[in-house]
């Protein structure tokens, strides 16, 4: 019997692997709030612009493509690891890492949808004093 | 055991070995946490009773100052790195970290730098703007004098230093794991090791970055943060706080890897949910990034964005919460009752106070609430009870803990239970008071207050409790102090532990390097010591003749090379004492003496890396019928790995960069540019300068082409590398250039500045671009360098590449935003 496993994982691969769920939450937030302050500044500036419809839109729309996505990774994870570490999964620490993976994808899911939801409930650029 | 001889006498500062300097390491954070805590005495004794004058206001500020920061950046991030330096090696088997001098100079960088921070308490030029320094309390107008620039150089360049730890941790943990180990296999600690190591390197260049817009400002008017010219106060606290909430979790995930490694050993059995743990880690280093402006909840930011951080505010507390059931599980599932020894004590305690600080944490990351009590002494034991109780608690029990492979001594019982006792006692005396007296009003910084407000007994109380906590750590230094002269020497695994650390060791780590096949492998693998004692594993002996390791690959550990390390030097000293002379004198404004320091700091670094990149020994036998080579370049080199997380460094800083730009145009885009600014430069500037940077990197791939057989020298190679330099040298004057001739001055508005920063960070890159490429053309005048052994070059090339992507977005962003927006 060998001493090493016969395959040889590429870092990045794996790396974004086992960060897809925060990788997408970061994302997420990015687009979120940045797209808030940028969008709320242009209404400023702009009487015409409906800023509650952009904002809305923006983040309804990133938070339903990047949760999906997020959810994907926790049930589904076998297809991402194929596409990130271009192989199959096959012992034990394989195992390993696709369990350390879904488990970061449901938390990540969980905060996407926790941001997200705050749009329906809250006015998209007044201040808070 | 002659080639890893730690030297002796007036030459032990050259020595390089983790288990020295990362003694030397951990006894400086130490020295700096009782240091700050005697400051906090003196804070308390003032705050014992209403009306007090024992000091005076503005020294009252430079206490409070010099402590919080002193405690955060003298002590809690460099005694964590200080344990992962020193007890990373041993969990992995490693003869040393990958880069001995970096963290060498690293750490001489951080003691030289933070003596003379220090230091500036006695002479009343401590800085008196709180631990984050917020503008524009701190800008000249407010803090005239030297006091703030203390500050700002000196933290900056002790997080210089910081980084280049992390570098090494990041590199250490992924390739120098020993064969077999893989990821799924790592101890926790290197878990949280290399987690903790990622977030320095994207959290700390935030405020690296936010300490060069106020240095600035200060020293030459770039007006980043005043509003009459277009800047913003609100930049800093989006810099500072963007590293610094997850500079909380910085300090803690690595002392709750020390707990999670401690917990099984005490209870003798593996760690109940090590992938829970792991998930855990890693979703708290990614969440706490999302968290920053929790601390801004007052600052009048849109209520929508309040609510985006107040659920990943909140989202953090699970993984948090996973780690603290994780080790309750692992206690009740031991195999034998939970032994209550000192560390247990500590771990328990730990327990305690972080978990009701974490409860408080829920409660202010709901904004209202938050309002309430914002900035007073609520918050104070909030951030005590997290920072102490998350940290300061696990520190001790490792020491404890790991004092016997330290010094093979066991430190006392008896003592231990005391300093336990004292100090667990003490903190809740001192710190659980203030919840109250915060929540009846009491803000924070204040240097006295009237007796008539009824504050005065819950003062005196938490006064009581921090000479009691003192006392446990008098008792604690005295137990040290005997454990070096009277202390009992234990066995190897003196509690019986599964990681490889208990492994027999000496200064070379272990005489052989184990294949693990478990992640207790002293406990699952029968006669690991014995075995590993005969040098019946890898690397039993020296086959290049010098100081050396096994780099595995990083997800699989399977042995790839071996590298070769340097030993004991003066450059990296001579580099750390001219890096921070060169800093410090800048702060005094002795421009001339700190240039001069800063050329030698430079050229030190050189002579230094002119002794590494040896020429490979060919193919070497390190056991198990596995030869593997000597010297290797390229994507798996262990340095072209530092160079790419060096850039990742880089690539935060600029990204810092660019969120403030944008930030600055939100908030103010009427003046963006100002009316009455000069247009922008001719197009031919920025493309003509974009031409030379990616001229540039074509001219490096040619001279990669050219590079000669080994023995022999290239001068084509040479000179395409100096005209390469020069092309990124041009670049850089030329953008430069193109704004000073159409007016534009860097201090005339928020959005001139802003534009010469771009320049001024692709300048700071360049620059090192162009010493690096130059060092390069004069090993291969040497015949130093050639096709094969070309390490040096690959590195210049990287940076080389990377410098000019930078700056293609920087003109892309200055002379493209928002011109081609509106």
């Amino acid at each position: 019997m060998s001493l090493f496993a016969r395959h040889d994982s590429p870092v990045i691969g794996a790396l974004f692997f086992l960060l897809w769920g925060p990788i997408l939450w970061a994302g997420h937030l990015t687009i979120a709030y940045g797209g808030q302050a940028l969008l709320c500044t242009l209404a400023a500036s702009s009487a015409d612009f409906d800023a509650a419809t952009a904002i809305r839109l923006l983040i309804g729309v990133t938070t339903l493509a990047s949760g999906l996505a997020s959810v994907f990774g926790a049930v589904v994870p076998r297809l991402p690891f194929r596409l990130l570490l271009r192989r199959r999964p096959v012992d034990a620490d394989d195992g390993t890492l696709i369990g350390i993976m879904r488990l970061l994808s449901a938390l990540a899911s969980l905060g996407i949808l926790f941001a997200g939801v705050t749009t329906a409930v809250l006015p998209v650029c007044a201040q808070g004093r | 055991m002659r080639i890893w001889k730690t030297p002796t006498g007036w030459r032990l500062p050259t020595a390089v070995n983790n288990t020295v300097i990362g003694l030397l390491y951990i006894g400086a954070a130490f020295l700096f946490f009782v240091l700050a805590g005697i400051l906090a005495l003196v804070m308390r004794i003032q705050l014992a009773v209403g009306d007090q004058r024992i000091v005076t206001q503005e020294l009252y500020n430079q206490l409070f100052t010099t402590h919080g920061t002193t405690m955060m950046f003298l002590f809690a991030v460099p005694a964590v790195e200080a344990l992962g330096v020193m007890l990373l090696p041993q969990m992995l088997a490693a003869r040393d970290l990958p880069f001995p001098r970096l963290s060498a100079y690293a750490i001489w960088a951080y003691v030289i730098g933070g003596l003379v921070f220090f230091s500036t308490i006695f002479y009343d030029l401590a800085p008196q703007g709180g631990w984050f320094m917020y503008p524009p309390l701190t800008t000249t107008q407010y803090s005239p004098g030297n006091n703030a620039d203390f500050w700002l150089l000196g933290i900056g360049f002790i997080e210089i230093s910081a980084i280049a730890g992390a570098i090494e941790i990041v590199v250490g943990t992924l390739r120098t794991r020993p064969p077999g180990m893989t990821l799924a296999k790592m101890p926790i600690f290197a878990w949280s090791m290399l987690i903790f190591a990622g977030m320095i390197i994207f959290a700390f260049p935030a405020v690296i970055l936010a300490t060069m817009l106020l240095e600035l400002e200060r020293a030459f008017g770039w007006p980043f943060f005043s509003a009459e010219l277009g800047g913003d106060a609100l930049l800093w606290q989006h810099l500072f706080w963007f590293f610094g909430h997850p500079e909380v979790y910085i300090i803690f995930l690595p002392a709750a890897g020390l707990v999670s490694m401690m917990v099984p050993t005490f209870a003798q059995t593996p760690l109940v949910g090590y992938r829970l743990i792991v998930v855990a880690l890693i979703a708290t280093g990614f969440f706490s990034f999302g968290l920053w402006v929790h601390h801004m909840f007052t600052t009048g930011i849109p209520t929508l964005s309040l609510a985006f951080f107040s659920a990943a505010s909140m989202a953090v507390s699970i993984p948090s919460g996973i780690q603290v059931f994780s080790w309750i599980a692992t206690i009740a599932a031991g195999r034998e009752r939970f032994r209550m020894t000192v560390p247990s004590l500590f771990i328990l305690g730990f327990l305690f106070i972080f978990v009701l600080g974490g409860l408080t944490g829920v409660m202010v990351a709901m904004v209202p609430f938050d309002w309430q009590v914002h900035d007073s002494y609520f918050i104070v034991a909030h951030f005590h009870y997290v920072l102490v109780g998350g940290m300061v608690f696990p520190l001790f029990a490792t020491f404890y803990y790991w004092a016997p492979m330290v010094s093979s001594r066991m430190l006392s019982e008896r003592l231990g239970r005391w300093t336990f006792w004292l100090m667990f006692m003490g903190f809740n005396v001192t710190f659980f008071p203030m919840h109250i007296v915060g929540l009846q009003g009491m803000p924070r910084r204040v240097w006295t207050y009237p007796s008539m407000m009824g504050w005065d007994l819950l003062n005196t109380i938490s006064t009581i409790g921090a000479f009691i906590i003192a006392a446990g750590v008098l008792v604690f230094i005295i137990d040290l102090a005997r454990n070096f002269r009277f202390g009992q020497v234990g066995p190897d695994n003196p509690w019986g532990a599964g990681t490889l650390e208990w492994l027999p060791n000496d200064v070379y780590s272990t005489r052989s390097i184990p294949l693990v096949r478990s992640r207790e492998p002293l406990w699952d693998q029968q006669n690991l010591a014995e075995e590993v004692k005969n040098g019946h594993h890898f690397l039993p002996g020296a086959p290049t003749g010098g100081r050396e390791t096994v780099v595995t690959t990083a997800i699989e550990a399977k042995p790839q090379y071996i590298i070769q390390m340097p030993g004991p030097s003066w450059t990296h000293l001579f580099a750390a004492v001219f890096t921070a002379a060169f800093f410090l004198l800048l702060t005094i404004k002795a421009v001339t003496i700190a240039i001069t320091c800063g050329v030698l700091a430079v050229a030190s670094c050189l002579i230094w890396a002119w002794q590494l990149d040896r020429p490979g020994k060919g193919e070497v036998d390190i056991g198990g019928d596995i030869r593997v080579p000597t010297y290797i370049t390229g994507p798996q080199s262990h340095s072209w790995w530092a160079m790419v997380v060096l850039m990742l460094v880089m690539g935060s800083l600029f990204i810092a960069y660019v969120f403030s730009y944008l930030y600055l145009w939100t908030v103010s885009p009427d003046v963006w540019a100002p009316d009455g600014s000069p247009m922008p430069p001719h197009v031919a500037y920025p493309l003509l300068s974009a031409g030379l940077l990616v001229g540039g990197v074509a001219l490096l791939a040619l001279a990669y082409r050219a590079l000669p057989d080994p023995g022999k020298r290239s001068w084509e190679a040479f000179l395409l590398l100096v005209l390469a330099s020069c092309a990124m040298a041009a670049a850089v004057g030329i953008e430069v250039w193109g704004h000073w001739i159409t007016g534009l001055r860097p201090d005339a508005s928020s959005y001139a500045a802003m534009v010469y920063m771009a320049a001024l960070l692709t300048g700071q890159g360049a620059l090192a671009v162009i010493v690096l490429c130059l060092f390069a053309g004069a090993r291969l005048a040497t015949r130093q360098m050639d096709r094969v052994r070309r390490v040096t070059f690959d590195n210049a090339f990287l940076l080389y590449a990377y410098t000019a992507g930078q700056g293609l977005f920087g003109l892309l962003l200055v002379h493209g935003f928002p011109r081609l927006l509106v």
